[in-house]
């Protein structure tokens, strides 16, 4: 759908410039990635480096088409992103509630704040062998791991979210005889809408951490798996193609987010 | 007119970790049916509070406070409008938390709408109003539950001086047309002048009233808060009330 603009010559030349500005900084952006693989492979094939510890994008390549090929691929993509999908929702979801509980009342806020600093503080992946000894060396050991990297930044950030609301809209609520449950409701929580989004969005990123540490540890399949045994049998195509399938799962991870942003923005403006 | 609400020897104080303040002193005053009552104050009294207490948001240390029994809406100093919501889901607030949104509720807001020239916009979002529709906006979601007594918090003080002339113009039509008792706060003599049938002029805290003043101006035709500027005795009124808050900083 193309949509006619209108405007006096300048703010349309205004608009042409900004696009195409943005297409120049794509191309560059392109560019460089080209270059950069191309240099890669060069410098590889011609032993200006060693291509025993660096690999080179040929053979990591290659090595994607066979296990594309045999489905091997799939099994590993499948199961981590299981996990951090598991991850994502039980941590978002349970440290949005736990951040309720704690806005709800002021006394367990006060009450949790030295241990949820401690916990905060602490890099939650030097937890991940105890909870594999706990839980037991499966997926749900590495799923408890991915919850606990990412539930204590929801609790900490959702919660600060949630008592900077205007105390002058809570007031508001207030005058109207509203309840807990209703200013929770009908204006703690739809004044967070983008921050939510947000929060989620930085837990992409923890809830991969905690799935790639725990599949370190303990697990017999994974893109974690992947790279760990790509690192002991020194298979650096390997190891590389983990890391390249792991990033580009995390920006279409982190893309799907951006969507459902743009969508709940335009469902807000296109109400009339 | 009888007393519609009375306020009786109320005392107020905050207490912090590091002391205990008082912050009204024994303030007594009674609002008569229809009345605009504007309390006058320096900032940082208790102005705010008043009308905490009377709004039931706030309990005071001790007196007591008589509403008989009616409704109480609440103006604050911004406009307070949800930007996630439209004007319409906005002003629909207050109904919809009370569990009131009937069809007798939405033709009155229908009216509201109409007359005070909001129902075009019903369908937008705060943002895409001015500084003025929103202030009609928010008095009328707080009109949509039909209050008796609106309390007022320097509601104007937000606004640019051109837009509040007008603003306080259309919401003093709003509140003598719908038949509204009102209390006003506010630091600004014109405005209170201009606006008000009774001004109680408060002190420094702790806060007590200093002295009660009614308001006659002479006006040809229709009353509106910018003639009113334009009467005889607005100078007396605001030279009086000058002296009387001069004398109370000078006291402090």
């Amino acid at each position: 759908m193309k949509k006619e603009t209108k405007g006096s010559p300048g703010y349309l030349t205004y608009l042409k410039n900004i696009k195409k500005e943005s297409r120049h900084i794509l191309w560059i952006q392109l560019l460089s990635c080209v270059i950069f693989l191309i240099f890669w492979e060069v410098a590889a094939t011609l032993g200006w480096i060693d291509d025993f510890f660096v690999s080179k994008p040929s053979a990591i390549w290659t090595l994607l088409i066979k296990y594309i090929e045999n489905g091997e691929i799939f099994r590993h993509v499948g199961i981590s992103l299981l996990e951090t999908l598991a991850g994502l929702a039980i941590g978002t979801i349970g440290g949005l509630f736990i951040a309720i509980c704690l806005w709800w009342s002021d006394k367990l806020a006060r009450i949790f704040d030295p241990f949820l600093v401690v916990l905060n503080a602490l890099p939650k992946t030097a937890l991940a062998p105890i909870l594999i000894v706990w839980v037991g060396a499966s997926m749900k050991g590495i799923i408890v791991i991915a919850v606990i990297t990412s539930i204590t930044v929801t609790i900490m950030s959702a919660y600060s979210y949630f008592i900077t609301v205007d105390p002058d809209k809570i007031k508001l609520m207030q005058s109207f005889g509203a309840t807990k449950w209703q200013i929770l409701t009908k204006l703690v929580l739809p004044a967070n809408g983008i921050n939510m989004i947000n929060l989620l969005k930085i837990n992409i990123g923890m809830t991969w951490v905690g799935v790639i540490v725990g599949e370190f540890i303990a697990s017999k399949a994974g893109i974690g798996y992947l790279i760990v045994y790509g690192g002991q049998v020194f298979k650096l195509n390997v190891v590389m193609m983990g890391v390249f399938v792991l990033a580009i799962f995390t920006l279409i991870m982190y893309q799907g987010v951006n969507l459902l942003e743009i969508y709940l923005r335009k469902k807000q403006s296109a109400k009339k | 007119m009888s007393n519609i609400l009375d306020m009786n020897h109320i005392y107020k104080d905050f207490y912090s970790l590091d002391e205990e303040r008082q912050i009204l002193k024994d303030i007594n005053f009674s609002v008569k049916e229809g009345e605009i009552l504007v309390l006058l104050g320096p900032s940082g009294c208790g102005k705010s509070t008043i009308l905490n207490i009377i709004a039931g948001l706030l309990e005071p240390t001790s007196g007591s406070i008589n509403t008989h029994g009616k409704k109480i809406g609440y103006m604050f100093q911004k406009d307070q409008l949800f930007e996630w919501r439209t004007i319409m889901k906005n002003i629909t607030l207050g109904l919809e938390i009370q569990h009131k949104l009937n069809d007798e509720a939405q033709d009155e807001i229908k009216r509201l709408l109409q007359i005070y020239d909001l129902w075009d916009f019903r369908n937008n979002f705060p943002r895409e109003l001015s500084g003025g529709m929103k202030q009609r906006a928010a008095l009328i979601r707080t009109l949509a539950l039909n209050p008796d007594i609106l309390l007022l918090d320097e509601s104007f003080s937000g606004l640019d001086f051109q837009t509040r002339l007008t603003v306080t113009d259309d919401i003093y039509k709003i509140i003598k047309n719908e038949n509204k008792t009102a209390i006003l706060v506010t630091h600004d003599i014109s405005e209170a002048i201009s606006l008000a049938d009774t001004v109680a002029i408060l002190s420094h805290r702790p806060t007590t009233i200093q002295s009660v003043h009614q308001i006659h101006l002479t006006i040809d035709g229709e009353k509106t808060p910018f003639n009113a500027r334009t009467a005889p005795e607005f100078q007396d009124y605001f030279d009086l009330f000058w002296k009387e808050l001069q004398n109370d900083e000078e006291r402090n």
